[in-house]
Parts: C-alpha cells; structure tokens; sequence
C-alpha cells in the first residue's frame, strides 16, 4: 500500500480532489464505520472510505460530498486496489458522461 | 383586487400542486353517476340545463369522433347538433380567468402546468389531432383541466376569490373524468387515461411500451420517449444500425441509438477512430442533420475493464475532441461549478490512480 500526496486521486469513476478545507456552508453528515463515495450505485461500484475509528467526516452542500480526513485511511471498492487517504480536506468528484444538448421541439 | 399574499396563504402552495398533479394523473377507473353530476355542475354554473343524454366513450379518440358525429351527424342532427360549448367557456371562463390571473403570479399553475398540462394534455392532444378535426378545441379536458383549475380553486379557497366559484362545475369534471364534450341536450363523457407512465422528470416515457393507454382496448395509446412523442415502432421495434441510419428524424435517430447503446452503436457501426493513445481510443461517429457523437473507449488501469463515455469535443479549447487524453481528462467535471477539474489534460496522468 503506498500513501499518495498528489492533487487528485483516482478510483474507477471517483475522484478525490485535495481542497484547502470543507466549504464552512456544508452539512456535517451522520458518522458511519463506512462512508459511502457514490450512492444508489450497484454493488459493483461501491467506493467506500473506512471509518471505524472516526479518521474522517463526511459533509455534504448541495450535490457535493466533501470529506475531512483527520488520520491516515483507505477508499476501498471490490475490484479495485485501495486507495490510502492522507490527512486533508478532499471534494469527491463523479466522472460525467457528456450528452449531447437536447435538440428537441416544443410539441403541440 | 388582491396584491400580495401572507405567508400562511403561501405555504399551502404545495398542497395544491401535489393534489392537483395527482388529479390531473389519476389513472382510476371513471364512476359514471359522479362524472354525470359533474358534467351537469358544470352547466348549471353556465346558466344552462344540464344535458338529458349522457354518452360515455373511452378515450379522447373516441370522443372526437363522437363529437364530429354529434355535431353533423344526420340521425342525431335535430336533438343535439347545436354545440353550446362556446357558451359554456364564454360565461364561465373569461371574467374569471381575467381577474384571477391579473390577480398574482402563477406559481400553483406553473407547477400543475408542467406535468399535467404541457406534459400529458399537449401530448394527448397532439396524438388526437393527428387523427381528427377540429372537435379537439371543443373539449373540456377535464382532468387535464387541472393546471388551471389548481390556480383557481387556490384562490378561491385560500383567498377568497368568489367569482372562481363559477368554476365549480368545471372543478367537478377535472376531478370525475377524462375529455367531455358538451352539446345542448347531450353531453358526451371519456374515460381517464388508466395508465400514465413518466420519467423522472415528470416527462412521459415509457422504454417497452405506452405511455399513456386508455380503457378502450388499445386502440388509443401514445408512446414517448423522454417526452418526445414518437411512433409506436420506435420503442417496440427491435433496433438495428441499419434502422438507425436509415432514420432521417435526428431526434427520433437519437432514441433509436439510446435504445441500441450509444457505445455499441459506436463500436458496431464503423465509427471513425479519431485517435489512440495510452489513455484510450477517441471514436467519432456523424450524424446527418446533428451533432456528431464523440465516445472515449477508457481502459481502468486497476480493473482493466475497458468502457466508452459519451465526450464534449469543445473541452480543451476543441482538443477533446482530437486526442483521446483530453478525451478522457474531459470526464471529470465539477458538478457544482460545471468546470474542468484539469486545468490542462496534462494534469491527467496515470500518476493519479493507484
């Protein structure tokens, strides 16, 4: 397991984006031994941040899910390697699929 | 003239939407004795006498063609030719309407209006009016009356707004019945649709079959796709790239490739592989009379499961559309700011992932 500094970190269609702090705005979430990165995803694409010793807090403002990591964790997911946490503040990042704009009329 | 409302009067908007909407997309079958009072309420609010025949018909294509029948028809001519409808939204509508709406912002109707209204009475109407004449703008739409009804009744429950008492009739049929069509003497009464299938947008969709169907054996039905109305071959026909290409309808085309996967579609019908590179394979695919579809076939480099996304060839100042690296930079997106979480795709590396 190696530890990453960079900027952004990638699992599959999550990415962890280090920011300066948590928005002061954002609402802090219910504490849970697992956070859960992506909802209302199938199982196989359940990106998780361990948790059971309360090493990070989960907080969300509008869309976003943002995370304060206070001691050392992993993101862990079924099929791809774990990733470890530093300490920090991190937004999570969904990876879009670009549609193209509607061409649609008005009917009627 | 009322000009401002309280914060109490406000607070019951969404009370009003929510029945309302559920109103105007009941799907329960009709009872025939309250629609018949309805229908007579209605009249009786337009000063005339309630109608001595009631003809109950079970889809809005039916009563159409019974209006037309009713109202040139040579067997029923003498009784009911002479359609009072007019007169009925003349007297009841109009003095109403002018005053609620000159009264405050619409945000009951709006509200209604969207789901109801433009969503399933344009819809039904514009599949009705392909069929038949002019008897569509003689209807009541009853239930699909909702929208506008909602803003009244707000007003006049909430607010006081007598005069919309004179809509009570109209009120009654929004909540018993399907189209109607008034004649003097006779009056002809359809079913609710009896079932009503939306998107999660509230559009009408339905991905293997009718959208909205009506108790008349299937002979009404509407298919849509993300609210655009469309042909009951488009969803129920299987899809083949042959049938894609042959369709001339770009947004027709585009639910055709929907239905048969944008990505295999890409794969399968020889795409123009743009560029390959260590990040992926950039593949473009033209459109006659639309945008060209830009797919970006990624590897993980954890899994190495290989998967497309659908691409913004102007990200990157239109390099994400010439090189399958900004390609792929281009699907991480800020959701909040709409902005490129890469400055510049050479920020994208395969440092990055673990």
């Amino acid at each position: 397991m190696k530890t990453i500094k960079q900027k952004y970190l990638i699992q599959g269609d999550i990415l962890l984006m280090r920011i300066k702090s948590v928005p002061s705005e954002a609402k802090k979430l219910e504490t849970q031994t697992l956070i859960m990165l992506a909802e209302g995803e199938s199982a196989g694409a359940r990106h998780e941040v361990i948790n059971d010793q309360q090493q990070a807090t989960a907080y969300r403002l509008a869309e976003g899910l943002y995370l304060d990591v206070q001691t050392e964790t992993d993101v862990v997911h079924p099929e791809h390697e774990r990733i470890a946490l530093a300490p920090g503040s991190y937004k999570v990042i969904r990876q879009v699929e670009y549609t193209r704009k509607e061409i649609r009329r008005v009917m009627d | 003239l009322i000009s401002e409302l309280t914060e109490s009067q406000r607070s019951k908007f969404s009370q009003y939407v929510s029945d309302w909407t559920q109103i105007g997309l009941c799907t329960e079958p009709l009872d025939w004795e309250e629609a018949k009072c309805a229908v007579s309420h209605a009249y009786k609010c337009a000063d005339l006498e309630a109608p001595k025949i009631f003809i109950r018909l079970r889809s809005p294509l039916e009563g159409v063609i019974g209006a037309h029948f009713l109202s040139v028809g040579a067997s029923v001519r003498d009784s009911v030719r002479d359609s009072v409808g007019d007169s009925v939204w003349a007297s009841v509508g109009d003095s109403v309407w002018a005053s609620v709406r000159a009264s405050v912002g619409a945000s009951v109707w709006d509200s209604v209006r969207a789901s109801v209204w433009d969503g399933v009475r344009a819809s039904v109407r514009a599949s009705v009016w392909d069929s038949v004449w002019d008897q569509v703008n003689k209807a009541g739409y009853g239930q699909h009356d909702a929208s506008w009804l909602a803003f009244c009744r707000y007003f006049r429950d909430e607010a006081s707004l007598d005069c919309c008492r004179k809509l009570d009739g109209l009120t009654d049929t929004a909540k018993s019945c399907g189209w109607w069509w008034p004649f003097k003497g006779a009056v002809i009464i359809t079913d609710r649709h009896n079932s009503v299938r939306r998107d999660e947008r509230g559009r009408l969709h339905n991905s293997n079959g009718p959208s909205v169907t009506y108790p008349d054996g299937g002979v009404f039905e509407l298919y849509a796709w993300h609210g655009l109305r469309v042909s009951k071959s488009v969803i129920c026909d299987p899809v083949t790239i042959e049938r894609i290409e042959s369709e001339q309808n770009a947004e027709i085309r585009r639910v055709l490739v929907e239905r048969f996967g944008q990505a295999r579609y890409v794969k399968e019908s020889n795409a123009v592989k743009v560029q390959s590179d260590d990040f992926g394979t950039l593949y473009r695919k033209d459109q006659a009379g639309d945008e060209p579809i830009f797919m970006v076939n990624v590897i993980c480099p954890t899994t190495g499961r290989e998967y497309m996304l659908g691409i913004d060839p102007s990200a990157y100042g239109g390099l994400a559309g010439k090189q399958a690296k900004a390609a792929v930079a281009s699907t991480w997106r800020d959701e909040d700011t709409k902005e490129l979480v890469f400055a510049t795709p050479e920020e994208y590396c395969w440092e990055s992932h673990t």
